[in-house]
């Protein structure tokens, strides 16, 4: 070897460390552009989604949304006079990527409130982040109620503005139980959200259908997340023979279990009945092809809550975006970031402190039709839940829509408050609702 | 357990032993015959998926499916080519890490530019019209589809036994396997023979992919959960054994459909198959069907 | 970059080396005010983020060079140090959150020991494997890993891993915790950093080097390989924990067989063959990603992808590399110059020899045997392949100061007799005695162990190791020093290899890679290896194979002389007749397999048995070249 060299070696080395460490240290630039109006600068909203992986559906439709919203508020001359930015990153709907994001979101980009992420589990391991730096995390999209009662995960800064597993879980076992299905087979995510709601659904069916069957054994309830071959789960509902089958299965794996299932059997949901959490995206996206006569749970589909503020969301919505209809997260995003973008000017600050007194127990308007309230206990949105059946919108819709539907109201879906602090001073085993004493 | 039920798991598990079947095969050939363990293998399977999905979208409903049936084919065929000549023919000197690392290298890569090329939703495809449909038999309903690509991994299955126990070019890729010091002395092009086999396991892995998008969602994730389970299938069968991705296939499919209905190895199902290439590597690192190494 | 042990300080390319390591110590203890200046100036930055950057630097530089043990030094491919990782992480989340809140850092001090347990328990399955299937086994292992942590829901939170663990007051401050990170990264890193460079480390090269060479100088190859896979996992647990510390989670991800990626191409991007590489490598992708991630997100993954296939085509070596490759592409540019050609040995050690100095070297010893009393003996040994009687019913008896040698036609059985006696090949019948004690069938290291020096026939040496190292090396791990984890190997038989280097006549190549030497000169150190580590018998099989008249002159001229001033026992098969009459004190011939005939030279030599053997090989010889 060339003696020579080997002295140039560690020089060269720093020298490139330091390069990359002053590139890097660029750091963020803002501008203060507006357009017509002048702001005061700019301040950052994080949001953290799934452009890409399991739930890039839904990912998709939130960022359309924010945008959206985005420029509406700053057209009606942005937050405290600044301008707002929706930086919205992709993690890919795993928890790692959601993690480093919001981590750089907060620490590097200074953000003063997060849009929480679409999954439980990554809801759960980034709502500790804004916890610890004090930043307002507002959840639209994951709702396990275990964020927001769970002693361990308690922060004083989450919001959540849509339905929780226990509401939406409730409303689907108790519509299940009140029609005297028995033998229902169930399957489900394996993670935090699906057990959350798959436990709330079977608590209060039993207790409105004590005498109800589950088919098949709970250690065959949870299948792994994300799931891409339904071969095996086919096989087994067929092998169970349910009159229903209730599942919180969705985006791709919704889509993807559909699709088997149709093709293992024209008929199939009209054998074996289902009944899921599912969205207008999932809608959308199987357009004709999604079964009719199935019982959804949706949390805002727009065909259902008509009104003028929706209508006009809609609207617009579809302009911008080439005909795509907003689904249920567009639009509880757009509410989340207008309720916090409300609270921010009327608290004229963007401390999180004093934004939050403005949103705990206060009222604000919603694209859903109605007001919804903060509630200080577990911090929670008195939102409703839609179910009905899919059927043909007769032309209307590129996709089926409801009918027999409902709008459950909020108020009575939402915990009772007696549960929840059964649930935050830790006395219910596994945090479960359905052990509280 | 009563024969409808049998039935109904057991096509379950054949038709996941198809596709993995064929990708396994493909990863194994490579193997036996280069002796490089090709991380991208997964990646292959995947483009060929998204090609096809593209393919018939564009090509429309009619011969949609076939279009982009040949669209994957060639191209993973293409792509398989242009690996070998550029990059593995530079370390099949190297240590294995290189070769490790080089083809996971091109996993990323190929990973970021399906993700460029064809944005990062997943993408469904229907099945040609008419393997669309249903079958009614003891136990339930049952996929077309889903016979179609059983019957495809036999045949794809027969046609590489075929090739290889009946062809010249079979003749030399088997002297690779077993004897590469007299394949050398023989007088073959050893690099062009090496170029064919590298092609002919990407289009293995293509064909996989192709087939297995109909029944499934073809997502960006599809790489590595393929690929993992492909390992597990090659090594248990035996790196460089048609035979024993057929067989470690077999396993690993119905181990998915029996295993996860029963209520006591729901949760093993997926530990099971692991532990059984952990013992198999251990006993027997050549595999059920392998051929020892020196 | 020569060698993988600082050499002492003192020369320039060290002092530089030493400087690198300040700078990089100066680095980490001043980034936190570094980073309060900027924001300082910019205010539109933040302090906290580089400081958590830089946190996950660290950390991740200690995985990747605790890995780089194994990888860099022993040549092992492990598949399993993610989840080794994730087993950090998982202690200290399942403790903290099983003891509602105890504090993380008992939770921190367990991980280690946890995860060693766990490091060691599957490296006793994965090591049953070699090479690539090693790798595989760790695959396997790792996903078995994996779907535990996955399943497990009620301990390990499933999917959902577990989250929410909070730091001590006193270090949720992010320069606090950053410190306390470094701090431990630090001990960590030293601790490693006198491993590598004691006679443990010196072992662990030997065996990157040349497995088969390495057990033949009497090391145990898969018990050390067991050891660095071991010691790497510790260190890997703290690494996880560590993680779980700052990210204040553990997640199921972690174990996942694709995870490895991570310390793997940090070391390969900074280098492998250098400790503190890694580290540089963890700087630059952790930096690149995150840049990356902010506005390109869609091309992190080709853009990483070009990078690792750049560096595994082009600069296998990692950034510390660089500048050699720059250096080379200069010269190979400019025009008119000769390119610096790399120093190469001309081949003439053997010519070179100082029999004087070789004699009188340290590195030879020779241990106290009764003269005349039966060194080695065999009884009946036999070995079949198959169906081929390789040795067939050899018996032997070679007496304590003896040369002896063994002759026969080639196919005769002398390779396959000197691979039974020194463990190469385990025999179908037959014992072997070595010094009074069986070693019949037992493992390589241990015959070598027992004081037999070898010498092989088609050359077999550490190639990247200086010829210095080579001998040095080979004599701590014969007498026994390389169970040390601590002392530097460099220091340790120096001198005396040295003055044996300059006997064979290698003195001027001492510090050259010896696969840079030609071949002849290697064969000087295939026999330099052999002297110094026969202290009972020496055991040269074709030592002169390829040296011309005057080279094996010379050589054979030194192992008798060594032979007879230390009193060793001398057994060598060879072909060339003239070092066989001029050295040997008993011949034996073989033919077949089998033991033909044996006595003092004068008498085999005439005898007619022997002259058919012979002669017919000679007409085989002839009827084939006319």
């Amino acid at each position: 070897m060339i003696p020579s060299v080997g002295r140039h070696a560690r020089w060269a080395a720093l020298a490139v460390t330091a390069l990359t460490l002053v590139a890097a240290c660029g750091g963020s630039s803002t501008s203060n552009n507006g357009g017509t109006v002048t702001f005061k600068g700019t301040k950052n909203v994080g949001i953290s989604t799934a452009l890409s992986g399991q739930s890039a559906l839904y990912g998709h439709a939130i960022q359309q949304s924010l945008k959206l919203a985005e420029d509406e508020i700053n057209k009606a001359g942005g937050v405290n006079g600044y301008k707002i930015n929706v930086e919205v990153q992709d993690d890919t709907t795993a928890v790692d990527p959601a993690v480093n994001n919001t981590k750089q979101m907060i620490l590097q980009d200074n953000v003063v409130a997060m849009i929480g992420p679409v999954t439980s589990a990554q809801c759960a391991a980034t709502s500790p982040i804004s916890k610890a730096n004090k930043v307002l995390f507002i959840a639209a999209t994951c709702n396990s109620y275990q964020l927001t009662t769970q002693p361990s995960q308690i922060n004083p800064y989450y919001i959540s503005v849509v339905p929780n597993t226990y509401m939406e879980g409730c409303a689907a076992g108790t519509d299940t139980g009140k029609k005297g299905t028995t033998n229902i087979f169930i399957v489900s995510p394996d993670y935090l959200f699906g057990r959350s709601e798959t436990n709330a659904f079977v608590s209060c069916l039993k207790k409105t259908n004590p005498s109800v069957k589950i088919a098949n054994d709970p250690s065959t309830w949870f299948v792994k997340y994300p799931h891409t071959d339904w071969s095996p789960e086919v096989a087994q509902i067929q092998a169970a023979k349910p009159t229903l089958v209730y599942s919180n299965i969705f985006a791709a794996d919704q889509i993807s279990f559909i699709n088997k299932a149709t093709q293992t059997d024209p008929q199939w949901f009209t054998k074996y009945p289902l009944v899921t959490l599912a969205s207008v995206d999932e809608l959308q996206t199987l357009k004709d092809k999604y079964p009719i006569g199935m019982r959804l749970y949706m949390r805002a589909p727009f065909f259902q809550l008509s009104n003028p503020k929706l209508d006009a969301f809609v609207s617009s919505y579809k302009a911008r975006y080439n005909g795509e209809f907003p689904s249920d997260w567009a639009v509880m995003d757009y509410d989340a970031i207008k309720m916090w973008a409300t609270a921010a000017n009327a608290a004229k600050s963007f401390d999180s402190d004093t934004v939050k007194k403005q949103i705990v127990g206060k009222s604000f308007d919603s694209l859903r039709g109605y007001k919804f309230t903060i509630r200080a206990d577990d911090q929670q949105a008195n939102v409703g839940e839609t179910i009905g059946t899919t059927a043909d919108s007769g032309g209307k819709y590129p996709f089926p829509i409801l009918k027999d539907a409902t709008n459950l109201s909020g108020n009575d879906l939402i915990m009772p408050l007696d549960l929840v602090n059964k649930l935050k001073g830790g006395q219910c085993k596994n945090d479960d609702f359905a052990n509280c004493p | 357990m009563d024969p409808g039920k049998f039935l109904l798991f057991a096509v379950a598990g054949l038709s996941e032993a198809a596709f993995l079947f064929i990708v396994a095969a493909g990863l194994s050939l490579v193997f036996g015959a280069l002796r490089v363990i090709n991380m991208a293998h997964g990646s292959l399977y995947m483009v060929a998926a998204f090609v096809t999905a593209y393919v018939a979208a564009q090509a429309g409903f009619i011969g949609g499916f076939w279009t982009g049936l040949l669209a994957a084919v060639i191209v993973t065929g293409l792509v398989g080519i242009v690996i070998e000549v550029v990059v593995l023919r530079r370390v099949y000197q190297s240590e294995h890490l290189y070769q490790l690392l080089g083809t996971y290298a091109l996993t990323l890569i190929i990973a970021g530019a399906v993700r460029i090329l064809f944005g990062a939703s997943f993408r469904t495809i229907s099945p040609p019209d008419f393997l669309n449909g249903s079958v009614t038999m003891i136990g339930g309903s049952y996929s077309t589809y889903d016979f179609f690509m059983i019957g495809a991994a036999l045949a794809i299955g027969a046609g590489l036994w075929l090739m290889l126990y009946r062809t010249p070019l079979g003749r030399n890729i088997r002297a690779a396997v077993s004897d590469p010091v007299l394949l050398n002395a023989t007088g073959v092009n050893v690099s062009r023979l090496y170029t064919i086999v590298f092609m002919i396991g990407a289009i293995l892995a293509g064909l996989g992919g192709v087939l297995v998008a109909p029944s499934q969602v073809v997502s960006l994730d599809m790489d590595n959960n393929v690929l993992v389970l492909a390992f597990a299938i090659s090594v248990i069968g035996g790196l460089g054994s048609i035979v024993g991705s057929l067989v470690g296939a077999l396993v690993v499919g119905m181990i998915e459909s029996f295993g996860v209905s029963n209520r006591y190895t729901a949760h093993l199902s997926i530990a099971f198959i692991f532990i059984v290439m952990v013992v198999v590597l251990t006993i027997r690192p050549s595999g059920l069907f392998g051929r020892p190494e020196q | 970059m020569t060698g993988l042990l600082a050499l002492l300080p003192g020369r320039l390319g060290d002092r530089l080396r030493w400087a690198g390591v300040v700078v990089f110590l100066a680095l980490v203890l001043a980034l936190p005010p570094l980073a309060g200046l900027q924001e300082q100036l910019n205010p539109d930055t933040n302090s906290r983020f580089p400081i958590f950057l830089a946190t996950t630097v660290l950390v991740l530089a200690l995985w990747a060079i605790s890995y780089n043990l194994m990888l860099g030094y022993a040549g092992l491919v492990s598949f399993a140090h993610a989840a080794y990782y994730g087993i950090g992480a998982y202690t200290v989340a399942i403790f903290f959150t099983r003891t509602h809140g105890a504090s993380l850092l008992i939770g921190l001090a367990l991980a280690p020991l946890v995860t060693v347990v766990f490091g060691f328990l599957t490296g006793l399955v994965a090591l049953r494997a070699v090479r690539l299937y090693f790798s595989l086994l760790t695959l396997a292992i790792s996903q078995l890993l994996y779907a535990i942590a996955q399943q497990w829901y009620d301990v390990t939170g499933g999917d959902n891993g577990l989250q929410g663990l909070t730091v001590p007051d006193a270090l949720s401050d992010y320069t606090a915790g950053y410190y306390f990170v470094a701090a431990i990264v630090l001990l960590c890193l030293l601790l490693m950093f006198i491993l590598v460079r004691s006679p443990f480390g010196a072992a662990l090269a030997a065996i990157r080097e040349n497995r088969e060479r390495a057990a033949s100088v009497g090391i145990n190859v898969k018990a050390y390989e067991l050891a660095v896979f071991t010691i790497a996992s510790l260190f890997a647990g703290v690494a996880g924990g560590l993680y779980a510390f700052y990210q204040h989670e553990a997640t199921p991800g972690l174990l996942f067989w694709t995870a490895n990626a991570d310390p793997v191409i940090v070391a390969l991007l900074g280098g492998i063959q250098s400790f503190l590489g890694p580290a540089l490598g963890a700087v630059v992708l952790v930096l690149l990603k995150t840049n990356l991630s902010r506005n390109y997100a869609n091309y992190v993954d080709v853009v990483l992808g070009a990078v690792v296939l750049g560096l595994v085509l082009l600069a296998p070596g990692g950034l510390v590399s660089l500048p050699q490759i720059f250096v080379r592409l200069r010269n190979r540019f400019r025009r008119g110059e000769e390119i610096e050609s790399v120093e190469e040995s001309q081949g003439e050690a053997i010519r070179m020899l100082d029999v004087q100095k070789a004699v009188h070297s340290g590195a030879i010893q020779a241990a106290e045997i009764e003269t005349g009393a039966v060194l080695l003996r065999i009884e009946d040994l036999s070995k079949s392949f198959g169906g081929l009687r390789a040795v067939s019913d050899v018996s032997l008896e070679v007496r304590q100061g003896d040369r002896h040698a063994i002759i026969g036609p080639n196919g005769a059985g002398k390779s396959t007799l000197f691979n039974l006696i020194t463990g190469r090949l385990k025999p179908s019948s037959g014992r072997v005695w070595f010094d009074g004690r069986d070693i019949t069938g037992k493992p390589v290291h241990k015959i070598a162990k027992a004081g037999i020096g070898r010498a092989f026939q088609i050359t077999s040496i550490f190639p990247r190791l200086t010829v210095r190292e080579n001998l040095q090396y080979a004599m701590l791990a014969h007498r026994g020093r390389t169970v040390w984890p601590v002392g530097i190997a460099a220091r340790i038989f120096r001198e005396e290899a040295l003055t044996l280097l300059e006997g064979v006549g290698l003195g001027d190549y001492a510090e050259l890679p010896a696969g840079q030497l030609s071949h002849g000169d290697q064969r000087a150190i295939e026999l330099a290896i052999s002297l110094a580590l026969g202290s009972k018998m020496i055991l040269l099989d074709e030592p002169t194979a390829g040296m011309s008249p005057f080279e094996t002159q010379k050589a054979m001229e030194l192992v008798r002389r060594i032979a007879t001033e230390r009193k060793l026992t001398l057994l060598f098969c060879e072909h060339d007749m003239e070092v066989v009459f001029g050295t040997a004190r008993t011949v034996t011939v073989m033919h077949q397999g089998r033991i033909l005939t044996q006595g003092p030279p004068e008498q085999v030599r005439r005898n007619p048995e022997v002259q058919k053997v012979y002669l017919g090989e000679l007409e085989m010889e002839e009827e084939v070249t006319a």
